[in-house]
């Protein structure tokens, strides 16, 4: 695969709230090739959707980015001013955000909006954006008579059509998409997580963050995958690794508590306990208050990355003697 | 803009029935007036033209009856409406022109420009609108623009306060953000996406004020700050027939108060039936 998109070194962005301080994200490292697409999974509040705010440069108020690089094409933007920083979004980042279902200006009708963003971003004639909005409205496949409809006029997996039209009209780069799907049902869910798959497979030097806390959504799309909890990178494996052999308990608690499609399994299985407290985390390793295995150790130190090899990387300190212990249970 | 115009029916279907007969009881009012406006056309009388017919009481030939300069005081008043209009207009216009836009950006980006700004319109609105009004038209003498600059002063700080509200709540909104994360600069937020949601509170807004603008212009003009004279204008009129009532010409103040009234009263019902109609929700918008 080609060249390296994006590339964060130990990102730490912290919110800096009354009580103390939230480590929503503390120390995450990846990269992104062209054309790859990235899964990140985790609960809620484990700081999967603070990493998409802070790659694209728009943390909400307390938020800060305290540590780390981000790189995108090897330029460091967090260098960059806010001018700078707002010609890349749109150009080469661009943002699928969480509660898609309002991220369309209710007085607006839908096709002008896609083409304000090409305007916005490019300099183009209007007669040109105007056929661009009408092919990527045709190719996310929005019927020609929908194009001039105002938003609430349409249904929510439309409206997620033309939200993820807006995303991609101007090509870029890097695309994250922050629970493309949350608010759809499961048939509507299906055909938009198809629709963005074949989009892709079209912008073929594209690469896509998919940010969700449902596994199943993104194990079709997804090359790699991230676990994150509390704020920290859990297991980074391809998919199929991740699905077939997972190492840490995490990921392995998560992976029992979906229903397997060919499996008769009686019951499913769910973590015990909850989140930790962001702003009081555990000394130790941050899952070991909830994790079946932990240790003395565990809850001491915490655990460092390993790689099990083939960029395998799990981050527990049982990890060595993980075929002993999980043999037992 | 058909289908504005078909939801503003429905709502004004819904719309309680007090509003809706104070609204259309506003209408027919501003309609009277506005025929007096071109009904001065077929009337004939030169509003300046001074003849010997001294304070002749209101009879067929002279409706208003004419005033110390033997002028007819109806053509007068009918010259009058444009006098008032267009300087209300004109002096709603350039407050709405100002307060929005620095009430969307100073909503919009916060911080220490909203403090100076929140500051500057709050100290403004600690005035007295007339008071503010006399200084201003002293400092820059008489004449339409000028009277229409020293009313417009007094309402700023409304516009400011309302799209500054209306822009905090919005700027939380998810599409904003999406807007920004698809590069959107805020010039173009602002204008494109927040400040077309305030149009209708601006409406309604501009009609209230359209009514206590008129009532700005007739006081100037009471005072003898207005329109310069000959002029026509309800204000001076007002204030140079008062003169008269002890000798019991009561005709020239009158009808001059007569004419204010009924225009601030036409204004006032509009805006507040529009108030009720477009309501706090804006015209188009199922959330």
């Amino acid at each position: 695969m080609g060249k390296i998109i994006l590339d964060i070194k130990n990102l730490k962005t912290y919110y800096f709230i009354p009580g103390g301080i939230v480590k929503a994200v503390d120390g995450i490292s990846f990269k992104i090739k062209e054309g790859e697409a990235l899964g990140i999974i985790g609960e809620s509040g484990s700081g999967k959707s603070t990493v998409g705010w802070s790659i694209i440069g728009l943390l909400s108020h307390p938020g800060k980015i305290v540590e780390g690089e981000i790189f995108i094409e090897d330029q460091n933007i967090l260098k960059l001013d806010s001018e700078e920083m707002r010609e890349i979004r749109g150009k080469k980042i661009s943002m699928i955000t969480q509660s898609s279902m309002n991220s369309l200006n209710p007085l607006m009708k839908i096709d002008y909006q896609i083409m304000e963003t090409i305007l916005v971003n490019e300099n183009i004639s209007k007669s040109v954006a105007i056929k661009r909005t009408e092919n990527i409205l045709e190719n996310v496949g929005l019927e020609p008579s929908s194009f001039k409809k105002y938003p609430h006029e349409l249904s929510g997996g439309m409206k997620q059509r033309a939200i993820i039209a807006m995303a991609l009209v101007c090509r870029p780069k890097l695309i994250i998409a922050d629970e493309p799907t949350t608010a759809l049902d499961v048939i509507v869910k299906a055909q938009i997580l198809k629709l963005l798959d074949d989009l892709m497979d079209g912008l073929e030097s594209s690469s896509i963050i998919f940010i969700s806390h449902d596994l199943s959504t993104i194990v079709e799309i997804c090359d790699n995958i991230i676990i994150m909890y509390g704020g920290k990178m859990m297991e980074f494996a391809t998919t199929s690794k991740i699905i077939k052999n997972p190492l840490h308990p995490y990921t392995k608690g998560l992976l029992k508590s979906y229903p397997h499609i060919e499996k008769e399994e009686i019951s499913l299985e769910s973590i015990p306990g909850s989140p930790p407290n962001m702003v009081n985390l555990p000394k130790g390793c941050v899952f070991s208050p909830r994790c079946i295995y932990s240790k003395n150790i565990c809850f001491k130190e915490p655990a460092k990355m390993t790689d099990v090899g083939d960029n395998h990387l799990v981050v527990c300190h049982l990890i060595q003697e993980r075929e002993v212990l999980y043999d037992k249970r | 803009m058909s289908e504005i115009i078909k939801e503003f029916l429905k709502r004004f279907k819904i719309a309680k029935k007090s509003s809706k007969s104070m609204f259309i009881t506003g209408i027919l009012l501003f309609l009277f007036i506005l025929f007096l406006y071109f009904f001065n056309y077929l009337y004939g009388y030169d509003p300046l033209e001074i003849t010997n017919e001294l304070f002749s009481p209101p009879d067929l030939i002279h409706i208003m009856g004419t005033d110390q300069l033997g002028r007819d005081i109806f053509s007068r008043m009918c010259y009058g409406i444009r006098s008032s209009l267009t300087i209300a207009f004109i002096a709603t216009f350039i407050s709405l022109i100002i307060g929005s836009p620095i009430g969307a950006i100073s909503g919009y980006f916060s911080g220490k420009i909203d403090r100076v700004f929140s500051i500057i319109f709050d100290a403004l609105c600690a005035f007295p609108g007339i008071i503010l009004a006399i200084l201003i038209s002293v400092m820059i003498g008489p004449g339409l623009i000028t009277t229409s600059i020293a009313i417009s002063v007094e309402y700023i700080p409304q516009y400011f306060r309302i799209v500054r509200g209306l822009t905090l709540s919005l700027k939380e909104r998810p599409f904003i953000e999406a807007l920004k994360a698809l590069g959107s600069r805020p010039k173009n937020i602002i204008f494109n996406h927040i400040l077309i949601y305030a149009i209708p509170s601006i409406i309604a807004l501009m009609m209230l004020n359209m009514g206590s603008a008129i009532l700005a212009v007739s006081g100037l003009g009471f005072l003898g700050l207005g329109l310069p004279p000959p002029i026509p204008e309800w204000g001076t009129d007002l204030g140079r027939g008062r003169d008269f009532i002890t000798i019991g010409v009561w005709w020239t103040s009158t009808f001059p108060g007569l004419m204010i009234v009924m225009s601030i009263v036409a204004f006032t019902l509009i805006g507040e039936g529009l108030k009720e109609i477009l309501g706090n929700k804006i015209i188009g918008i199922k959330d």
